[in-house]
């Protein structure tokens, strides 16, 4: 019966002894198609380096990359081009392609007849325990492009990897920044506390001050010192992590960032255009749609695109609302070419129905994490915005009125270099918020340009305030 | 040479018996011939068995300079009346005032009459006065008529004496006066408010019959208040009980008094009233004694009236001393209360006297650029330093003398007697010409040489004490 079946379909086995003929591994396969991919996704290039006469190539512009101040995008850069972890992510394109050639030849007569196709979801079908060479031939165009199939979710889930590498760079370059920012505030808390106890043991000096209220203050300048101390650990800690991503060690892991966070940008994104975008790149749904047509590959069905079209459709926001969403999942699967009956075949229908739920829960995800991101994004905007120019502003008059009120000796220095401290809270908290915002930008970008992103708290809150935020008891 | 003066007046229409005990002292003690007066041995409202509530018969207005010599207030005015069938008619409009207290303070305070204090109610024993008040304020209010022995229903406490005046009402207040000496008004409505925003004022009245020659020549009024009005605001904060940081005379604190001007040999008499919310005030006079011949209560009879260089001015409570200016130059009249004498000075700030500053304002300054230690020798060069201070602000600011900075402010005048004045200028004279030699100077060489004076060469010897 199964025979029987097979055999009407001829068409398929002219074409797999048509494509079997000519199929040879690559040096570099798959890596034109990513490249087009991740340069659509704002990627200018990325180099697939396995020889080693390129490499000192890319040795010598990571060094003159390094030299002067790192930007964000000469550090994504140079892990692009010195990640060996993205490097070996490139290699499963080569495996991907040579798994492709394989599913082209006729199988090895002595092997053992099962036929077994390893899908990336571990099911594998088709194990009819029909070992003859003959119905190896039959089965070869099918083979094919199932691992066509899995060669394009290859490309992909490389492309992805690139965006997600460049993504971990920039976020991680951010936090840096701002930590380094946060470092040079905290470096002016403790000028402010060291005045304040240095005056303060002048007043002991002099004998105008209880020997409390001088330890009080050398207190809190300790306090300050040891902040200083655990910013400037989480600065290394934020460099180091740029080391692994670009890869360096050694002599080249001497370099500095650009100082400061870039300021916040002008431009603002479309929130109406942001859900489609992001379902229209998503490679996350281009992935899931490659499973569908795996799924029914196996199934027998001929043109998976007959429902994939409608999917992809249904995956646009535009159509969000009218309710063809919902109707997705109960879709009709059309007969399959093997209909037997067996419990094989009802193995593949729902394997095809759990691509075809995951294909839907996919786009439902993309659609929140955007909206989430965004509604992070706008959040650390205006409070970047607000601390920037209402609160901050606020602080330096207080500085200003109290200088003039301690000129006026109605404030005492202690009073002054509070309302300094609280001014410098406030330019610390901005930081934090302009940091939030970059963040929130890249995870955003990164999720239009096709990348589903775990959305995660983005406030790391990192700064440790000095315990004792006022001056002693004066 | 200046004998007592008393009034010649036994008795008022009414039946009042009043004696006036005056004297006018002088630098020189052995002139004072005082002489014994015991006016009421046993107090009271000086009545002598007549009902002060009963309307007594007034007697014919009196006159300026006929009558009396009017009265100055510096800094102040006296306040105008007209007639109306042989009867005082004043008017009082209480309403809000931007007042200046000094060159470079003002404040939204409460006056009367466009000005704070109000101004000087003037007029003579047995003169019938009829007082409107016209409430513009935001809040009710009465006026208190502070000494004066009038009907009870005349005596403006809110509640108890009368209706309290609504905002944009007008009282009338009508009364006979039957005494003199120096008086005040005030707000009698939630004082604790109205006086913390300057709701008072004086009250003379002159005794009548007084020959010319026994009136003084320079009559000065002054009435001291105290104000808490926070460095960088503008309006006075009633809810202050101790710590006042401007201290006035009528309502303008140093550098803003304006100088008593006298001519060498002038009979002057000064009424000190005090209407401050929680100070008394210890009045001390350079260059002068002086004797207290009345309080409000009355006159001092002359054999209880002593010399003396400073007064005691309880708040609520009136006193008049009296000298003859012949001792010329510029001479200090201030508060001896030295906390008085500051001009919104700061409390509750650490204290830097003494403190070593070498180094330490390189190091604030990278903070604060503007940052400079101060205090550490005292606080005598904060008004002439300059720096920038609040908005409306004269924090312990004197003003520029003229051989240096003079480092008073608050309730702080100069009394100025010159050798040639025109009679009546009242006009500030200008500084003080002293005669040659009369100043202190720096000691020179052959002084020191001959007197053996040998000053230390530095001041090391004294920070060497410490260790
Ligand atoms: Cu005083």
């Amino acid at each position: 019966m199964v025979l029987l079946t097979l055999y009407r379909n001829s068409l398929l086995i002219l074409g797999v002894i048509g494509i079997a003929g000519c199929a040879t591994v690559e040096d570099k396969p798959g890596i034109t198609d990513v490249q087009a991919m991740t340069q659509s996704r704002g990627i200018q290039t990325i180099q697939w380096n396995r020889a080693t006469d390129t490499d000192s190539q890319v040795q010598t512009a990571i060094r003159t990359m390094l030299e002067d101040g790192l930007t964000v995008e000469e550090a994504i850069q140079i892990a692009l081009l010195n990640n060996r972890d993205l490097r070996s992510t490139y290699e499963s394109l080569r495996i991907s392609q040579a798994e492709l050639v394989q599913a082209g030849m006729p199988k090895n007569p002595v092997i053992d007849g099962s036929v077994r196709f390893v899908s990336s979801g571990g099911g594998q079908i088709l194990d009819l325990g029909i070992a003859t060479d003959f119905l190896d031939i039959l089965f070869i165009p099918v083979r094919k492009r199932l691992a066509e199939q899995e060669f394009e979710k290859t490309k992909r889930q490389v492309a992805g990897q690139v965006l997600d590498l460049a993504t971990r760079v920039r976020t991680t370059f951010y936090k840096l920044q701002a930590a380094k920012q946060i470092l040079e505030i905290q470096k002016k808390f403790l000028l402010s506390y060291e005045a304040a106890y240095d005056l303060s043991r002048r007043l002991r000096a002099a004998g105008n001050i209880t020997l409390s209220q001088t330890a009080r203050d050398q207190a809190a300048l300790e306090e300050t010192k040891l902040a200083l101390n655990t910013l400037e650990t989480e600065v290394i800690g934020f460099k180091e992590e740029l080391n692994v991503l670009m890869g360096l060690y050694g002599s080249s892991t001497v370099w500095e960032t650009e100082q400061t966070l870039p300021e916040l940008p002008g431009v603002t994104f479309d929130p109406q255009a942001l859900v489609s975008q992001a379902l229209q790149q998503s490679l996350d749904l281009q992935i899931a749609r490659r499973n569908i047509e795996t799924a029914a590959i196996r199934l027998g069905i001929t043109q998976p695109m007959g429902i994939l079209s409608e999917l992809e459709v249904g995956a646009t926001a535009e159509r969000e609302a009218d309710g063809l969403w919902s109707v997705g999942p109960t879709l009709a699967v059309p007969i399959p070419i093997i209909s037997q009956g067996q419990p094989v075949l009802a193995k593949a229908e729902s394997e095809l129905h759990q691509a075809l739920n995951t294909y839907y829960s996919t786009a439902v995800r993309i659609r929140a994490v955007v909206r989430t991101l965004y509604a992070q994004l706008q959040a650390a905007r205006s409070r970047t915005t607000h601390l920037q120019e209402v609160i901050l502003p606020l602080k330096q008059l207080i500085v200003e009125e109290s200088q003039k009120q301690f000129n006026a000796m109605q404030l005492s220095a202690f009073d002054l270099l509070q309302a300094k401290n609280d001014e410098l809270l406030t330019q610390l908290q901005q930081v934090q918020a302009l940091r939030d915002y970059w963040i929130a930008y890249s995870r955003l970008q990164l999720a239009l340009s096709g990348r589903l992103v775990q959305t995660e708290q983005t406030s790391t809150n990192s700064f440790t305030t000095p315990t004792s935020t006022t001056n002693g008891g004066h | 040479m200046w004998k007592s003066l008393i009034s010649r007046r036994n008795a008022l229409a009414g039946g009042i018996a009043l004696i006036g005990g005056t004297f006018w002292g002088t630098n020189n003690p052995s002139l004072a011939s005082p002489v014994n007066a015991r006016p009421y041995p046993w107090g009271g409202s000086g009545a002598a068995g007549a009902n002060p509530n009963h309307d007594p018969n007034p007697l014919p207005p009196g006159e300026p300079g006929r009558d009396y010599n009017p009265t100055r207030t510096p800094n102040g005015s006296t306040l105008s009346y007209h007639l109306v069938e042989n009867v005082k008619v004043m008017h009082l409009i209480a309403e809000e005032v931007e007042h200046e207290f000094a060159p470079g303070l003002k404040a939204r305070c409460w006056g009367y009459n466009g000005q704070v204090h109000g101004p000087t109610i003037e007029a003579v024993e047995g003169d019938r006065v009829r007082i409107y008040v016209t409430n513009r304020l935001p809040a009710p209010t009465t006026v208190h008529w502070h000494g004066l022995i009038i009907p009870s229903g005349m005596d403006g406490v809110g509640g108890l004496s009368q209706r309290s005046i609504q905002p944009g009402e007008t009282f009338k207040y009508e009364f006979t006066l039957r005494q003199h000496g120096t008086f005040m008004y005030h707000s009698h409505h939630d004082e604790m408010t109205q006086m913390a925003m300057g709701l008072m004022g004086m009250f003379i009245i002159h005794p009548r019959g007084v020959p010319q020659q026994e009136r003084p020549d320079r009559d000065f009024v002054l009435l001291s208040s105290e104000w808490k009005i926070i460095p960088g605001t503008y309006r006075p904060d009633p809810n202050e009980m101790t710590d006042f940081n401007v201290l006035t005379f009528n309502a303008r604190a140093f550098p803003g008094t304006d100088p008593l001007v006298c001519r060498r040999g002038d009979k002057v008499r000064i009424r000190l009233g005090n209407l401050s919310m929680m100070s008394h005030h210890s009045i001390h006079l350079h260059g002068y004694h002086f004797y207290i011949t009345q309080t409000d209560g009355g006159p001092i009879p002359e054999s209880a009236q002593w010399p003396e260089t400073t007064v005691i001015v309880p708040t609520g409570s009136t006193r008049t001393i009296q000298f003859v200016a012949d001792n010329p130059g510029d001479w200090a009249m201030h508060c001896h209360m030295l906390h008085h004498v500051m001009n919104q000075m700061g409390h509750g700030l650490p204290n830097v006297l003494g403190i070593n500053p070498d180094g330490l304002d390189n190091k604030v300054r990278k903070l604060l650029p503007n940052y400079m230690t101060m205090g550490q020798t005292g606080m005598a060069d904060m008004g002439s330093m300059g720096m920038t201070v609040p908005q409306n602000s004269i924090p312990m600011i004197g003003a520029d003398g003229p051989k240096d900075y003079i480092t008073m402010g608050g309730m702080f005048t100069i009394l100025k007697v010159r050798e040639n004045l025109p009679p009546g200028q009242t006009s500030d004279p200008g500084w003080y010409q002293d005669p040659p030699g009369s100043v202190a100077q720096p000691a020179s060489t052959e002084d020191l040489r001959r007197d053996g004076i040998r000053p230390p060469t530095s001041n090391n010897s004294l920070q060497s004490h410490h260790h």
